[in-house]
């Protein structure tokens, strides 16, 4: 609930399995960017418990909070990359945050790089490249960790339908390799190619969970 | 812990040079500042300089009768000098007296003739007093007020100048109080104009915060550089106030001393003996500020 008597949420019982590929949908305003927050740790729930492995992130301390985003590749929107580091560099920001030796980060940085097709432009700036590339420099960034889960919050909102596909593929390409991907999209096209499980979210409730789904509102 | 520190330190370099202009725009807000208190030390310099020109001239003088004995002065003289309060006695006999007053004179032949008349030395001995503070003076001259000494002093000259003295400790007290003030005032202005321009600077990174808490990032770790940006925002500043500061002060010294009417002022020298307490005070002060801004205003943008 959101101050002062919002509810963004309410009776949503979610179990997600590792190695899944689950999307979210949703209309505007129906509460799916909240769940992403709860996963991250950017808000907190007035009730209820949320679980990620066996831990137990309902009333994690602010101290554990970059650990646990350490563990979940966010990727948003607005790709939320840093715009006076390079690309190599934002990739790497991930590693340098938690301490990763400079060796290190030669190494596993251009190899990311190249598993996105971005290994030719990491000494350009985010605005020197395009929308697309961008949310895969985005890509590279959330996996340079090897999380369990991806989560992507509207990853192909700012994008045409060109690079929209490219980044469908390389999500697809990512939850092959083993690593669960929580897609949160209102795109039908999108979701309904992925032929994936799909959670639809309406007024802060779950009103429809299914294995292999489609964009039902 | 050493690859932390240069991976901040690398952090903070980046973010000063890849941000050039709004660095630029902050390094010259603080220097500003730094100029215009420096100013207000000048000016402090040059009243306190102005005061104690006037205040040197000032001397008081004690007159003694006729015929009082050449070692009679010398033992009060010698007395004097040994009060920590006097600067300096000057001895000057009756035969010099009368040349000084004779010389003065030169032009006025009433007092030509009066002194033919007279035919011989009407004038005593005199000791001329300087004290170290004009304050001072009414302490040194109670000497005078004992009866021993009532016989053989015809005059003192305190009471002429006592009005002058005590205008001028008034005005000297008033400077340096005023001065503290107006320097309180100033330092108050920098570093809220500090203050402000730190957090405005931050400000312009709060997104790149939010993202690097995104990130992972923890508190420290985003906070590091831009508590390192704020320092060498400070060393950048303090460097460039000398800069400033040193022609600024070469070219207006000579206009000055014209204005003071050739006093003996040496504003270069000030600065040069005090470099350290000047530019090191205000070097930790704007580092200080710097510090404590930074860690403020990133802490906003935290929350994330």
């Amino acid at each position: 609930m959101y101050p002062p008597n919002i509810t963004a949420l309410q009776d949503v019982n979610l179990k997600i399995n590792a190695g899944e590929f689950v999307s979210i949908v949703g209309q505007s305003g129906t509460g799916k960017t909240t769940l992403i927050k709860l996963l991250t740790a950017e808000e907190r729930p007035t009730r209820g418990k949320i679980t990620i492995s066996d831990w137990d992130i309902t009333k994690i301390r602010r101290s554990e909070i970059p650990t646990l985003r350490r563990q979940i590749g966010v990727i948003f929107q607005d790709f939320k990359l840093l715009p006076k580091k390079t690309i190599f560099e934002n990739v790497a920001f991930a590693l340098e945050v938690c301490g990763a030796t400079p060796h290190r980060i030669k190494t596993i940085v251009p190899q990311v790089l190249r598993i996105v097709g971005l290994d030719e432009k990491s000494d350009r700036y985010p605005k020197q490249v395009s929308g697309g590339e961008q949310q895969r420099v985005a890509i590279a960034r959330a996996l340079i960790h090897r999380p369990k889960i991806l989560v992507a919050d509207e990853p192909t909102g700012n994008l045409d339908s060109i690079n929209t596909r490219e980044i469908a593929d390389l999500l697809l390409k990512i939850n092959e390799f083993g690593t669960t991907v929580i897609l949160v999209s209102h795109n039908r096209e999108l979701v309904n190619s992925l032929r994936r499980r799909v959670v639809t979210l309406e007024q802060g409730m779950v009103i429809s969970d299914q294995e292999v789904g489609k964009y039902v509102l | 812990m050493f690859s932390t520190l240069l991976r901040i330190l690398k952090f903070s370099s980046q973010d000063f040079w890849r941000n050039f202009w709004l660095s630029t725009a902050t390094i010259v807000v603080l220097v500003l500042a730094l100029v215009s208190i420096n100013f207000l030390i000048t000016l402090n310099f040059l009243t306190k300089t102005a005061v104690a020109e006037v205040e040197d001239k000032i001397d008081v003088s004690i007159y003694f009768k006729q015929g009082v004995a050449e070692s009679d002065i010398g033992n009060i003289k010698s007395y004097l000098l040994s009060l920590s309060e006097v600067k300096e006695v000057v001895y000057v006999s009756p035969e010099e007296a009368l040349r000084e007053f004779e010389k003065k004179h030169q032009n006025d032949e009433l007092i030509k003739e009066s002194l033919e008349e007279v035919g011989e030395n009407p004038l005593g001995a005199t000791l001329v007093i300087r004290a170290h503070d004009t304050a001072d003076y009414p302490e040194i001259l109670k000497v005078f007020d004992d009866a021993q000494y009532a016989n053989i002093i015809q005059e003192k000259s305190f009471e002429d100048h006592e009005t002058v003295i005590k205008k001028i400790d008034s005005i000297s007290e008033k400077a340096t109080t005023t001065g503290f003030g107006i320097a309180g005032l100033f330092a108050m202005i920098a570093v809220l104009i500090g203050f402000n321009t730190v957090r405005m600077t931050i400000y312009t990174h709060r997104e790149e915060i939010g993202v690097m808490k995104l990130v992972g990032a923890a508190n420290w770790f985003v906070r590091a550089p831009y508590v390192a940006s704020g320092i060498l925002y400070g060393i950048f500043a303090i460097l460039f106030t000398i800069l400033i500061t040193y022609p600024a002060i070469g070219f207006a010294e000579p206009y000055l001393a014209g204005f003071f009417g050739g006093a003996d002022f040496n504003l270069l020298g000030y600065f040069s003996d005090n470099f350290f307490q000047i530019f090191g005070w205000q070097f930790v002060g704007v580092v200080l500020l710097n510090m404590v801004t930074s860690t403020l205003a990133v802490g906003r943008y935290l929350k994330v």
